[in-house]
């Protein structure tokens, strides 16, 4: 239902919108690599914990897309088909050529 | 920060893909059957129909490589950040154990 696929939209979002704290923390690990302080901090272990949690979900959406894309793939062929064999059969000139010549007795 | 959108005008509905996969049929079905040629109106109604469908599987399909494509690059970044973090966990144990392993130096 549109409801739902507006929720879904609503957690994806969310998902998304923590790319900036998955920013913040691969800057801070770049800079910091050799030093130990880093990982006594409270603050940057909370930022870690966060981020690292929604990876389940990120999996399921990654999954969820690759399929749907596959999908919509297949239907767009479908109709693309469709269309030119529709256009083929209700057009005039190509009914007259793909038509074979009538048999004389 | 990316903002959900307010309303889903573009998004395929289960209706509109049966109505793709009816006009699919249709379409063979007219083609490989002559004599129901000479009445086409059908055909034409479910044409009708999947006109709407067209820039709508266009939107969803450039959507949803669009979406795939954002959240592998964000996995991939929380991989980076995994690793580097463990990798400092390693280091920083390995430290300690030099540290404790460390010689006692001997009094001359």
């Amino acid at each position: 239902t549109p409801e739902e696929l507006k929720l879904e939209v609503e957690k994806e979002t969310l998902i998304l919108n923590q790319s900036r704290k998955v920013e913040k923390l691969l800057t801070l690990l770049t800079q910091n690599q050799g030093q130990d302080d880093l990982l006594s901090s409270n603050e940057f272990q909370k930022l870690y914990q966060e981020t690292i949690i929604i990876k389940p979900e990120l999996g399921g959406l990654i999954e969820k897309y690759r399929i749907r894309r596959d999908e919509l793939l297949d239907l767009h062929g479908k109709l693309k088909d469709a269309s030119i064999k529709y256009e083929n059969l209700t057009d005039p000139l190509k009914r007259q050529y793909s038509q074979p010549p009538p048999t004389s007795f | 920060v990316q903002q959900p959108p307010q309303d889903l005008p573009n998004y395929l509905t289960s209706q509109d893909e049966s109505n793709i996969i009816q006009f699919n049929n249709k379409v063979s079905y007219y083609e490989s059957t002559p004599y129901a040629q000479n009445d086409l109106n059908e055909l034409h109604n479910s044409y009708r129909q999947v006109i709407p469908t067209i820039p709508k599987i266009s939107y969803e399909l450039n959507n949803s490589i669009n979406k795939y494509d954002e959240f592998i690059d964000l996995n991939s970044k929380i991989d980076t950040v995994m690793r580097l973090y463990n990798k400092m966990l390693d280091d920083k144990i390995e430290k300690e154990n030099n540290l404790t392993r460390a010689p006692v130096p001997v009094p001359s």
